[in-house]
């Protein structure tokens, strides 16, 4: 065992960096001038590591340089493709609901049918289900329309033109193969692997599996050397959650054995430079967090669930407005908000006091609910689509394939639901372009652009219907520095030691 | 108006104080009443919320109350909100197709927390004056008619009950829709405008405060939200279910908690029709409770290991064991009463950080000429 770890422990800094960046730098055309230099440089440093590196090199894992992205042009088309996409299209005034979600007028007492079922549908409750009381019943109406607007696909026969033949489109339906193989119970499900798969879709099959692979087993070895020497024991979900999250949030050192020496691990930091991703998509990738040991709150979440899964572990991911954040149980069955961001445990009020979820956005289970292993490997599915359209910075039929496979298994996945929205925007912006549509006359004379234009709108009621409000960046930014105030500190602590009872 | 009521009041007392025959003319009252209510609740009567808030409140006092002239003033009242909507329509900008709505929603909340001119009257502008929020016994602990919109209406100071109710009316009245939403012992009124979604009508402080304003406070658990028990939209049906519990409480007010019969059918009748109505499941839970030690002193028993050993009793404790962990799965949290104080005071310390801005810059641009 010592030795894999020595092994892998003088290729971590060196060979991910490199894979990151030789990924990086073939996807972007601006950074190839500098690759050779880089390259050139790292390379040496770890053939430099690989020969002169003993076992004293090796206790101190040195924090990994962080690559430079000086001259790199945004692969993103806009800014942000899940908040101002939405609205920026149609001109205020064509924002108005669909046939299908028109409010009757006999019975006007609700205003919107979608608000009506979801809000007076509340006498079911389903006790199974992860969190004690989760309305079930709202989440098969949300499954309901969502299957109900699936219907009307078909009858639009518009299409954005294929982008079958784009380099690297083959990674992306191979990953997609892959993920559904994985939901629909082909291929045993596996997080690490999904999150691969999707990343390295969007890095054109630049990165190596069992690099990566290497890389999490020994973050695996080290978690579990530290549970041995802390005398924990390691098939208890507590300890592995507990001790994850100290891997996550503090300095360790770890004995190595065989070694005289320990290993030191660094908290996983929050990267304020970019958390957004808008300079850069790949800031929000786990393989960026696993090689830079920076994140943010899309990387950080999923690394942590994929380092408790491969322990054994139990933990879920879990949404509110533009933010991602795990939810675990102690055996106690007390529930637990893990704020990796900066490692606070934090409170549900705390969530909800950014003032951008609404009542019924927790109603609908779009967000504060739980997500299981199959969701979140779903979830994958909307992360690739994203991607998609990051890397082609195009929309096509692949996108509508993806987010529809992955609603099936989580259908009120908010984020899914937006990504199709945008879909049809901007398929509907396309055609109405193509066509030279100036006006609701206009495009009334074609039947199928107004069903794709109604299709539009119902997605856009079913957003509105759901609780969803976007959130600002600035508010965002503010909401997750009131961790550090004192009440939160506080609040913290006080959760944490409740959590640490169970351990010890 | 003040005087009348204050009579009517003191003819109330003084009636529900003088003897047998008038306790059992009340006690017909509260049973017409519950069996309107009913029958507005199985369609066998129109729905009118106006009429249930009248007839729940009509019966504490003793049947004193004047439909009529309580039909005219909500009249007067919402015929002067449609007068103040449409002299000023022109200055409201709000350009979404259900302006109409909105704008009327606008000038009712101008109506109720702000004065509004009226008519001109040998030089001087007569003003409507605004209904603000009572801090004398808002928990109607003293008097229960504390918490009446006739109350409200006499004296133009109300509280998180008769202010919201007296906003439904009004605003059906006009033919607007307008959502009671619950919250621990708050109410508050819940609308839906295209342009912003849904939005909150916090009357006791006149805002209009986002979600997270109750949510975060941290009495209200998630739970509570996902069933639905609190900050929901309250359908017809289930706003008359609030008017029954209204009426069973009253009942308790006026007869004592010994007489549990008819609250009892009035909360059954309420959860036939608002399964989660959380007020009644209490309400219900504290009559088994009742039931409990009334049990403890007749069987003599001095703890509950003794109690226990009664099979009645063993019935009723497993009852009462199943309705509390019902109430609990369904997120209920005892909330301190000074908390709500604090709610209150919270939002009004921090209006910038909860008010819900899209909605306020609409409604400010409603200027009066």
């Amino acid at each position: 065992m010592s030795l894999a770890i020595f092994l892998s422990g003088c290729r971590y800094p060196g060979t991910l960096t490199t894979y990151f960046l030789q990924s990086l730098g073939k996807v972007t055309q601006t950074t190839r001038s500098l690759f050779p230099f880089f390259a050139t440089l790292l390379s040496m440093a770890v053939y430099f590591l690989s020969t002169t590196l003993s076992a004293e090199s090796f206790a101190q894992l040195p924090e990994p340089q962080r690559p430079a992205f000086k001259k790199l042009s945004p692969v993103s088309q806009t800014k942000s493709y899940t908040t101002e996409q939405k609205e920026a299209p149609a001109p205020q005034t064509e924002h108005h609901y669909g046939s299908a979600l028109q409010p009757q007028k006999a019975d006007a007492i609700m205003p919107d049918p979608i608000y009506r079922t979801l809000s007076k549908n509340n006498t079911v409750l389903n006790y199974s289900s992860a969190i004690p009381g989760k309305a079930a019943s709202s989440v098969d109406i949300v499954r309901s329309v969502v299957n109900e607007l699936k219907s009307y696909e078909p009858a639009i026969s518009y299409r954005f033109p294929a982008l079958t033949s784009a380099p690297g489109h083959t990674h992306f339906a191979a990953a997609y193969q892959e993920l559904t193989d994985m939901l629909e119970g082909r291929r045993p499900p596996d997080l690490k692997r999904a999150v691969f798969v999707t990343e390295n879709a969007f890095f054109g099959n630049r990165m190596s599996y069992p690099d990566y692979q290497t890389t999490i087993a020994e973050m695996v070895t080290l978690i579990r050397l530290k549970m041995q020497q802390e005398k924990l024991p390691l098939k208890d979900n507590d300890a592995i959650l507990y001790m994850t999250h100290q891997y996550f949030t503090d300095t360790l050192d770890i004995r190595l054995p065989l070694h005289e020496k320990t290993a030191t691990t660094f908290p996983k930091t929050y990267d304020f430079r970019d958390p957004f991703g808008h300079e850069n998509p790949t800031n929000m990738f786990v393989s960026k967090l696993m090689a830079e040991n920076s994140g943010q709150c899309k990387s950080l979440p999923l690394l942590f669930l994929m380092l408790v899964y491969e322990l054994g572990g139990n933990a879920y991911l879990s949404f509110s407005p533009s933010h991602s954040y795990i939810k675990c149980r102690d055996r106690n069955g007390t529930w637990y908000n893990m704020e990796l961001t900066n490692g606070a445990l934090t409170s549900d009020s705390w969530v909800v006091a950014s003032g951008y979820v609404r009542s019924e956005a927790v109603k609908s289970g779009i967000f504060l609910d739980t997500l299981n292993r199959q969701q979140i490997i779903a979830q994958c599915l909307v992360d690739l689509a994203q991607y998609y359209t990051w890397r082609y910075r195009a929309y096509d039929d692949f996108i509508l394939t993806c987010v529809n496979k992955a609603m099936e298994y989580h259908p009120n996945n908010i984020w899914a639901i937006q990504v199709k929205s945008d879909y049809y925007t901007l398929l509907f912006q396309y055609i109405a372009e193509q066509k030279g549509f100036n006006g609701p006359e206009a495009l009334k004379t074609d039947p199928k652009a107004m069903e794709l234009f109604t299709q539009r709108n119902r997605l856009y009621a079913l957003i509105d219907g759901l609780g969803y409000e976007p959130i600002p960046e600035q508010v965002y930014r503010d909401w997750l520095k009131t961790l550090d105030e004192k009440r939160q500190q506080q609040e913290h602590r006080q959760h944490y030691a409740n959590f640490s009872k169970m351990i010890r | 108006m003040m005087q009348f009521f204050l009579t009517l009041l003191l003819i109330g007392f003084s009636a529900s104080l003088s003897g047998q025959d008038s306790i059992a003319v009340q006690k017909k009252y509260y049973e017409e009443a519950c069996r309107e209510i009913t029958e507005m609740l199985d369609g066998k009567r129109p729905y009118s919320f106006k009429r249930a808030v009248f007839v729940t409140e009509s019966c504490f006092l003793n049947n004193t109350l004047d439909y009529e002239k309580f039909n005219h003033k909500i009249a007067s009242l919402a015929q002067t909100c449609t007068d103040y909507a449409r002299a000023n329509s022109d200055s409201f900008l709000y350009d979404y197709d259900d302006r109409e709505t909105i704008l009327k929603h606008a000038a009712l909340f101008r109506l109720m927390t702000d004065s509004i001119p009226l008519m001109k009257l040998g030089g001087h502008i007569v003003h409507t004056i605004p209904y603000t929020y009572d801090f004398d016994d808002f928990w109607g602990k003293e008097n229960w008619s504390q918490m009446f919109v006739s109350k409200l209406m006499a004296t133009h100071k109300g509280n998180c009950h008769s202010l919201p109710y007296l906003y439904k009316i009004i605003a059906e009245e006009m033919g607007l829709a307008a959502h009671l939403a619950l919250a621990p012992h708050h109410m508050y009124i819940k609308l839906y405008a295209k342009k912003t979604g849904m939005y909150n009508t916090e009357l006791t402080n006149a805002a209009f405060p986002v979600d997270a304003w109750l949510m975060a406070s941290g009495y209200i658990h998630t739970n509570a939200i996902r069933s639905g028990i609190y900050m929901d939209t309250l359908s017809r049906k289930q706003s008359l279910a609030l008017c029954l519990l209204d009426l069973a409480k009253g009942y308790e007010r006026t007869f004592g908690t010994q007489d549990s019969e008819f609250p009892g059918r009035c909360c059954a009748t309420a959860l036939k029709h608002y399964p989660n109505f959380v007020n009644a499941l209490l309400m219900q839970a504290e009559q088994t409770k009742r039931r409990l030690d009334d049990l403890m002193l007749r069987h003599q028993a001095g703890s509950l290991q003794d109690l226990l050993a009664v099979q009645e009793a063993r019935d009723v404790f497993a009852a009462y064991e199943a309705m509390i962990r019902h109430i609990y799965t369904l997120g209920y949290r005892k909330m301190p009463e000074k908390m709500y104080g604090d709610w209150l005071l919270d939002l009004k310390e921090n209006k910038e950080k909860y008010t819900n801005k899209k909605v306020i810059n609409n409604f400010n641009t409603l200027q009066t000429r």
